[in-house]
């Protein structure tokens, strides 16, 4: 049956609340948590690379904490999302409701932590750097990007799990994995020439390498790494509302 | 001139027994009925004859392999005690997600939080996370918010039991007010004869996926049958223990 436009939203804005709601419950720091993870994952990798690996990168700390916020949110909206279809089931049987509102709330909710994160990150920035207003437009740009990649393959991944459950432990997997393959903590500049085929596969690697051109923080950019991975995150995109809409009517019996 | 509510036209719906290669059957074959705005249906089968796949694809919950499934106007579903309520959310916000998943809206709930609180008559765990509820306060929980949704089709699965005899009763009741009321149409499936013949005068058999259309008399007759085999089972003679 269809339904007005309002009710959607409403089911939107209600499914990221308890979401948002639930994940802090009983806990005593909260909110903060979203802050404290990255400052501390800053701290100790930033200290390992700055001590052991002698990485050569002006305010290495910033340089690292503003790579490390677009990567959290992506690695831990995929975290999420990727079993949620099968961890809901029990709102599936009771009603035909859209399905993609599961993983769409968890993406909302990570978002919100991510714009908190990073303000904090922007405030460092703007102590630091001579910012340009004409480059913070690119800025806004990869935060578009970055949602509309991570929602895509979320979709994806999710859709694909409740018929393939190993996907969830390749997802958990690989996640760590491509950490290190993305330029988090270093540019695509100085990496070496073996990984850069990689960078290219990888969109994560465009919208970081973007968001920190937007910020000038980084003052080159490559425009064909950003110009493929833009291409892959639109197929990618396209791709997961489309399974996702094609397997939907199927969860129910697969769970 | 009746309304159409629901209308099935030769569906059937394969199942592959979860997680098995090779195991899959029939659970609906070739089902057409059509039940119109404010019919009262009942429908009696054994376990696994094919019940709760016809009210789910009748609740829009799951698709038929083959056919085609119409169902006209909000239909609501009451099957199963934990469905569309999460676990660790309070009575209070469960109310709202539930409330959504029958298909009302933010403001609606709000107009009605009163009233289904009233109704569920759970006391103070109505704060309490659900995981800590009893099926009886589970299913009051369920039932308040299914009466306060205004569907148009109720579809009810065997769950009146877990509520005590007075709530037991109030659901009978409220159930019958709606039919009177606003001429809802209702599905009800039950092995108990009081929910039954209260609650449906129109009887759907079932048995291995296939429906029959049931006439009232045959059916008293074989309850009145199990009944006998029921009491002289368990050759309780409560009366006489009274006295």
């Amino acid at each position: 049956m269809k339904m007005p436009l309002r009710y959607y939203q409403d089911f939107l804005i209600t499914l990221t609340q308890k979401e948002f709601s639930l994940r802090y419950r009983y806990t005593w720091l909260g909110f903060f948590w979203t802050i404290i993870n990255p400052v501390l994952q800053m701290l100790s990798l930033g200290l390992v690379f700055k001590l052991f690996a002698r990485v050569d990168i002006d305010h290495y700390f910033i340089f690292l904490f503003v790579g490390l916020v677009p990567w959290n949110f992506f690695s831990q909206s995929l975290h999420q999302t990727t079993p949620i279809i099968i961890a809901k089931r029990h709102l599936l049987t009771k009603s035909n409701f859209p399905k993609e509102f599961l993983p769409l709330s968890i993406i909302l909710v990570n978002l919100l932590h991510f714009l908190v994160a990073m303000g904090i990150a922007l405030v460092a920035v703007v102590m630091n750097y001579q910012l340009s207003w004409l480059k913070l437009l690119f800025v806004l740009l990869s935060l578009m990007w970055l949602v509309g990649f991570t929602g895509g393959l979320s979709l994806l991944v999710s859709a694909m799990t409740v018929y393939f459950r190993d996907i969830n432990f390749i997802v958990k997997n690989f996640l760590p994995l491509l950490f290190y393959v993305t330029p988090i903590l270093y540019t695509q500049e100085i990496a070496p020439a073996i990984l850069q085929p990689l960078f290219y596969l990888n969109p994560m690697a465009g919208i970081i390498e973007l968001i920190r051109f937007g910020l000038s923080i980084t003052s080159t950019i490559s425009l064909t790494l950003v110009g493929v991975n833009l291409l892959i995150s639109c197929l990618i995109f396209v791709l997961g509302w489309y399974v996702f809409a094609h397997l939907k009517p199927y969860f129910v019996d697969k769970l | 001139m009746s309304k159409i509510a629901i209308k099935l036209s030769k569906i059937g719906k394969k199942y592959q027994v979860a997680h098995t290669r090779n195991g899959s059957f029939w659970a609906l074959k070739n089902v057409s009925l059509e039940i119109n705005k404010g019919d009262r249906v009942g429908l009696i089968g054994p376990n696994g004859a094919g019940k709760t796949t016809l009210l789910r694809i009748i609740a829009g919950i799951t698709q038929p392999t083959i056919g085609i499934v119409q169902t006209f106007g909000r239909a609501v579903a009451l099957m199963d005690l934990e469905a569309g309520f999460h676990p660790d959310l309070t009575g209070e916000e469960n109310v709202f997600l539930n409330g959504m998943l029958v298909g009302m809206n933010k403001k609606e709930i709000k107009q009605k939080f009163k009233q289904i609180v009233e109704f569920a008559d759970i006391g103070l765990f109505i704060n309490a996370p659900f995981y800590t509820y009893s099926s009886g306060m589970k299913f009051r929980l369920a039932f308040a918010v299914a009466i306060a949704s205004e569907c148009d089709v109720m579809i009810l699965d065997e769950i009146f039991l877990a509520g005590d005899f007075e709530f037991q009763l109030k659901t009978l009741e409220a159930i019958k007010n709606l039919q009177k009321k606003r001429e809802i149409t209702t599905v009800v499936c039950s092995h108990a004869p009081a929910f039954i013949f209260n609650l449906a005068d129109i009887f759907w058999g079932i048995n291995k996926g296939i429906v029959a259309s049931k006439k009232k008399r045959d059916l008293l007759k074989e309850i009145d049958q199990k009944h006998k085999i029921w009491t002289t089972a368990f050759k309780v003679d409560y009366r006489s223990i009274i006295k």
